[in-house]
């Protein structure tokens, strides 16, 4: 299949695929509309015709009372009872009938147990054959007795009073009006339906458009049916409902309402046309771009095709037309530039046995180069492996000569793609040149890039090497810049150009000093290299055979400048949050996706003391970091990260809650590696009072020291990225004991790799394992817990029980309301925070215990309208194995929320930390790390309830000798389901 | 709805030749207390009157041979006062005629469905007064169409061997002449019941008789008040058997 052809069924399928999606959600969606309506019509128009049954009932009931309001019917039944005689029962009757104006209605007098007296139909005696209830299962029945009979073909809607006389229940009487056409037409009309009534199979009257139309098959169909009930006929013309109707004793009867459905349905078949209309626009448009589209971009891929088969046959003169900027643009340059080269390489091959760069050729060529030499400034780069004899022992020779052509074959490349000149290979060692022979403005620069370059290659080797069990090369890097005599040298017949000089001697002794995987500069490559990097200022060095001392720099990295992106998308949200919140742009919507619970995922035990709910929560994060990463974050390059937690919530009774978070992620400090998933929390609570003032917590659950942590799931967080404290590695390290202060004084010079293993102030939120007591008055909250490890301990710490391999770590907390606004928390946490495997490390009789992180936090938040302000103290001292002063640090984070409109707002936050500074044995104060600053800018839009959007840019200042490059820019969904 | 009554009868022998005393008690298991009128099924109190009192008759049916009711007066009057037919029941010859004046201030209606005398004198007002004639032996019940707890019974007789029955249901008919006769206990509530007795002359025939009562089982006073105007019955009337007295009997 072409290229054209996969890009046009791309689009053509998504545009397809997202219409029928949207097709199938509105049909849904329709759909339950509909049933609604129609239900709701339904349902109107039964309501409307029990009024109306209620209104008939209420006028019979009346008219029964009339009856039997004076001694007239009740003395005539006795008359015709005792005497056999019912002539003056029928007079009495029909007068009566006659007064109340109703004297084509049916009456029915019998006697008590049931037999009739007397049957009248529109004054006229007939023949009731089927009986009346006994009179006292009317009275026993009260006045409910309300039903529809069939008398000579024609329905009658009844109802029955007893007749009494003096206390002496005589027998009863049955009054009915007839529910003949015009009454069924206008119950029909003011229900607003058609109406049936139908017994036997057969109707006993029907409005006229029932009997009009087809309807009446289904109608009686319907009546007919087993089963009664609601149906919509197939065309949506209709919906049917049925109800039994009493007519008489071994008679089903029942009482159809259709109900027209054309205005109920219209205006969703109207919405279904538009949508119809709208997807097929869509197709088509999808349709012409994709045929643009992949017109566009195949077209340009067709001309290099062809133009690459006529390199292959050997046309180096073959160019192809460069119109557009972009990727394709791009890569017809770079076909360009390849034949171009190729064409070169050509006209080289002839000179190129003498020389070993194109660039020596080239000049050569233009006849411009000095046999002779000349001085001239240069820049001259040496890499040497480092340990290569140690490495290579005892390796078989092809082995040991692959080794070395691997590296130096990447750090050729490294060189040539700056530009520079791989001047000759001497054992494990190589040289370039960079400025010789074409100067260029930056040459030194150049050379530095060249080898970060070469130190990420062998990065790059060494991660292959790892995981093939091999052990890691080290490859030391120097520079020097300074003036250097530049010539072919050699005998005539064979010259090699190259530099010589006490610079490039300089170069040669600054990579013996440097050590595996650094790059180290003299200040003279420096200043000619520019800003552009970060370094770290190391001890002036005395060198052989120079006589001065020459100032040295590590190279640590190229600084990146603060991303375009970054810049963008900050200055996109704040006008974002700024301009479109205010406005009334995307205002949060009361319409959400619904979550596990709404969508029904619970169990609740009859009694409603036992339930079982699931919620969860996702978040989808985007960090864009700097070359440093910051904080828990070492990665350098952009990456996805999140997590996906399930959250079961159990009540066992009125006194025992449960609760289980399971938790998938990249890792507790979001990395690039894969997705692992973990029972991240689980407890149980104990209550024993019903109001909860006093709960008992045991299980996996969060720690309740410090002010972040017991809001960071929730909205009252707005930043993605902890605070400095909860996300800053300090210089401790758990692992290994310092063997003095000044040693540990010093571990802060260590290069950012070895950060990932020093200890938090505080991990950001940890689950540990352990036990907590609460107790809760007014708006006073104390907790204690005791917990296996201390709040600064890793992730992997976190499963241990109290005391089960060190002293339990106490927790506690205090907090208070003052008023709606403004709450107080005081936390503190003391316990050791050493990892078991330093143990055997540490000196005679000391013990993991020994050593303990003690920390308080004072955390205060304020709340003012759409303004939130939040402070937090945190004061934290650490027991360093030898080192006999307490190690201190202080943080602070002050952080203020303001929301701009519903469902918009911007935050921001300055966090620090301050260490303190320790006696050495030679006198004077040193800090034990250097002082940290960070800024945060966050800006949020929640477009519903459960769903959040964020973002996050981050500056991390630190006052050292050189400025880490460990910006972060991160993005973030969160949705709560 | 008429048990048959049950007697017992043991005759007495007496000194006297020609004629001789029927002397009995009949018990009637009447229903007594007011009658409870509610003129509307949701609005209003009831109206609370108290039912007219009928006693209970004791009379020799048919005719006796040489025993005129000529010495009884040929006109009578039920009056219609304070909604009460006054006196409630009346024992007539046949021929004989009742007026029904209206003394209260509102209209009465009085009418009659049973066959030995249907009439409606329809409804007047008060000061007047109608009058029916009543030519045929045998009971007529009266009611009001106004006022549904009002009735009353006139007993057309065609001897004069009749006597009400006092409070304790005893009663009394003298001179009657040796024979035997069919003796009927009438009562408004209790219908009618038979016997057969044999009046010897100068002696004594002592009878029992009983009249059931018309309403075997209670009922709810509100329930029936709901449906239309009914008559309130005592909870305990069918325990306690009051007994309908009008004093002494003939007119």
């Amino acid at each position: 299949m072409s290229f054209r052809a996969k890009i046009f069924i791309a689009l053509l399928g998504l545009v397809a695929g997202l219409t029928g999606l949207l097709f199938v959600m509105v049909g849904q969606e329709t759909e339950r509309q509909v049933d609604l309506a129609v239900s709701e019509a339904t349902m109107r128009a039964q309501n409307a015709f029990s009024d109306l049954e209620e209104l008939w009932r209420a006028e019979l009931s009346r008219v029964g009372a009339r009856f039997t309001g004076s001694n007239r019917i009740p003395g005539a039944l006795e008359a015709a009872l005792e005497e056999d005689d019912s002539e003056v029962l029928a007079d009495a009757a029909n007068y009566e009938l006659t007064i109340a104006g109703i004297a084509d209605s049916l009456l029915v007098v019998a006697d008590a147990e049931g037999s009739p007296v007397l049957a009248l139909v529109n004054g006229a005696e007939s023949t009731w054959n089927a009986g009346l209830p006994n009179v006292d299962d009317i009275v026993a029945d009260d006045d409910e007795f309300f039903s529809y009979r069939i008398h000579e073909d024609r329905l009658f809607v009844v109802h029955a009073v007893p007749l009494a006389l003096f206390g002496r229940l005589l027998g009863s009487m049955l009054v009915g009006y007839p529910v003949d056409r015009e009454v069924i037409h206008r119950l029909g009309e003011v229900i607003g339906a058609e109406v049936c009534f139908v017994a036997g199979g057969r109707s006993l009257g029907a409005t006229a458009g029932i009997s009009n139309a087809a309807l009446f098959d289904d109608v009686v169909a319907l009546a007919t049916a087993d089963r009664l009930g609601t149906r919509i006929l197939a065309d949506r013309g209709w919906a049917l409902a049925a109800e039994p109707l009493t007519v008489g004793e071994g008679v089903a009867g029942s009482r159809v309402i259709a109900v027209p459905l054309d205005e109920v349905v219209a205006p969703f078949e109207r919405l279904r046309r538009r949508l119809a209309v709208a997807g097929a626009t869509a197709l088509f448009l999808a349709l012409a771009i994709g045929v643009a589209v992949a017109r566009g971009l195949a077209s340009p891929v067709g001309v290099l095709t062809r133009a690459t088969e006529r390199v292959a046959e050997g046309d180096l003169e073959v160019q192809v037309p460069v119109r557009t900027r972009d990727e394709l643009g791009r890569l017809g340059q770079a076909f360009n530039q390849m034949v171009n080269d190729l064409a070169l390489k050509e006209k080289y091959r002839s000179v190129l046995d003498k020389v070993v760069s194109r660039d020596i050729a080239e000049e050569m060529l233009r006849g411009e180069i000095k046999l002779g030499g000349e001085t001239r400034p240069v820049t001259t780069l040496f890499a040497d492996i480092r340990g290569f004899t140690a490495l290579t022992e005892g390796m078989p020779p092809e082995r040991v000569i692959a080794l070395l052509n691997e590296v130096m074959d990447a750090a050729a490349q490294a060189v040539d793609a700056e530009g520079g000149v791989v001047d000759k290979y001497v054992g494990d060692e190589l040289m370039a040149v960079f400025g010789a022979p074409i100067s260029g403005d930056d040459d030194a620069r150049r050379a530095v890039r060249a080898a970060l370059r070469i130190q990420e290659a062998v990065s790059d080797l060494n991660r292959g090497r790892e995981a093939r069990g091999d052990a890691p090369i080290g490859v030391g890097i120097g520079i020097n810049t300074g003036p250097a005599v530049a010539g072919n040298m050699g005998s005539h017949d064979r010259l090699n150009y190259t530099v010589l000089g006490e610079s490039v001697n300089l170069a040669a002794r600054l990579c013996g000093r440097a050590r595996a995987g650094e790059v180290l500069v003299s200040d003279a490559t420096l200043d000619q290299a520019g800003d552009g990097f970060v370094t770290r200022a190391l001890e002036p060095v005395r060198v052989k055979g120079i006589s001065y001392s020459i100032s040295v720099h590590e190279v640590r990295g190229e600084r990146r400048a603060q991303s375009r992106v970054t810049s963008a998308a900050l200055a996109l949200s704040v006008a974002l949050a700024l301009v479109a919140g205010p406005l009334g742009w995307a205002r949060p919507s009361h319409a959400q996706m619904p979550t596990l619970a709404e969508a029904g995922a619970y169990l609740v035990s009859p009694s409603g003391d036992y339930r079982l709910d699931l919620s969860g929560m996702l978040l989808l994060d985007v960090y864009e970091p700097g070359r440093d990463g910051a904080g828990f974050i070492f990665e350098d390059d952009t990456f996805l990260a999140g997590r996906l937690s399930l959250f079961l919530d159990a009540t066992l009774g009125p006194y025992v809650d449960a609760a289980v978070e399971l938790r998938a992620d990249r890792g507790e400090t979001p990395s690039d590696q894969g997705v692992t998933g973990r029972i991240e929390q689980a407890f149980v609570v104990i209550k024993p009072w019903k109001d909860r003032r006093f709960d008992i917590q045991i299980g996996r659950f969060l720690s309740p020291f410090g002010g972040w942590p017991r809001r960071h799931d929730t909205r009252a967080d707005a930043f993605i990225r902890p605070p400095l404290p909860y996300d800053y590695r300090t210089m401790i390290c758990p692992l290994v004991p310092p063997p003095n202060v000044e040693k540990f004084l010093n571990w802060k010079h260590v290069p950012e790799r070895f950060r990932p293993t020093g200890s938090p102030v505080v991990w950001g939120a940890p689950y540990q394992k352990g036990a907590m007591v609460s107790w809760r008055t007014g708006g006073l909250t104390a907790r204690v817990a005791v917990l296996g490890t201390a709040p600064s301990s890793e992730p992997y710490d976190w499963g241990y029980w109290p005391g089960e391999e060190f002293d339990p770590s106490w927790v506690g907390d205090l907090s208070y309301r003052f008023s709606h606004s403004f709450q107080m928390v005081v936390s503190c946490s003391v316990g050791p925070y050493l990892q078991t495997t330093i143990e055997p490390r540490l000196r005679e009789g000391r013990s993991l215990d020994d050593y303990e992180q003690s920390i308080w936090s004072v955390y205060g938040s304020w709340t003012r309208g759409w303004t939130q302000l939040k402070i937090e103290l945190l004061i934290d001292s650490w027991d360093v194995p030898n080192v006999y002063e307490k190690v201190e640090d202080d943080s602070a984070i002050v952080e203020i929320k303001q929301k701009v409109s519903p469902g918009w707002w911007l935050a921001a936050r300055w966090s620090t930390i301050r260490f303190s500074e320790l006696s050495t044995m030679y006198g004077g104060d040193n800090a034990w790390d250097w002082d940290i600053e960070r800024w945060e800018i966050a800006f949020g839009w929640a477009p519903s309830r459960n769903l959040e959007l964020r973002f996050e840019s981050m500056w991390n200042s630190q006052k050292g000798p050189y400025e880490p490059d460990d910006d972060l820019l991160a993005l973030q969904l969160k949705w709560l389901f | 709805m008429l048990c048959a009554a049950v007697g017992a009868l043991s005759i007495l022998a007496s000194s006297l030749a020609e004629a001789g005393t029927l002397e009995g008690k009949v018990e009637v298991k009447s229903r007594r207390g007011s009658k409870v009128v509610k003129r509307y099924a949701d609005t209003g109190a009831p109206e609370s009157r108290e039912l007219a009192r009928v006693p209970t008759i004791v009379f020799i049916k048919g005719r006796v041979e040489g025993q005129s009711t000529g010495r009884l007066p040929q006109d009578y009057t039920i009056d219609q006062l304070d909604a009460t037919f006054t006196p409630a029941f009346v024992v007539i010859p046949v021929g004989a005629r009742v007026s029904f004046p209206n003394s209260d201030d509102e209209y009465h209606n009085a009418f009659s469905y049973s066959k030995t005398k249907r009439f409606d004198l329809g409804r007047y007002p008060k000061g007047e007064s109608k009058t029916v004639t009543f030519d045929r032996p045998g009971v007529v019940k009266i009611y009001c169409e106004i006022h549904p707890w009002m009735r009353a019974a006139v007993m057309i007789v065609e001897n004069p061997f009749f006597a009400i029955a006092d409070e304790t249901g005893a009663f009394r008919i003298s001179d009657v002449p040796a024979g035997s006769y069919t003796l009927v206990a009438w009562n408004i509530d209790g219908g009618a019941t038979e016997s057969v007795v044999e009046v010897v002359d100068t002696g004594v025939a002592e009878v029992e008789m009983r009249l059931a009562g018309v309403l075997e089982s209670d009922l709810e006073v509100e329930k029936l008040s709901m449906l239309a105007p009914v008559g309130d019955v005592a909870r305990s009337s069918a325990d306690a058997c009051c007994q309908a007295t009008f004093g002494e009997g003939r007119p």
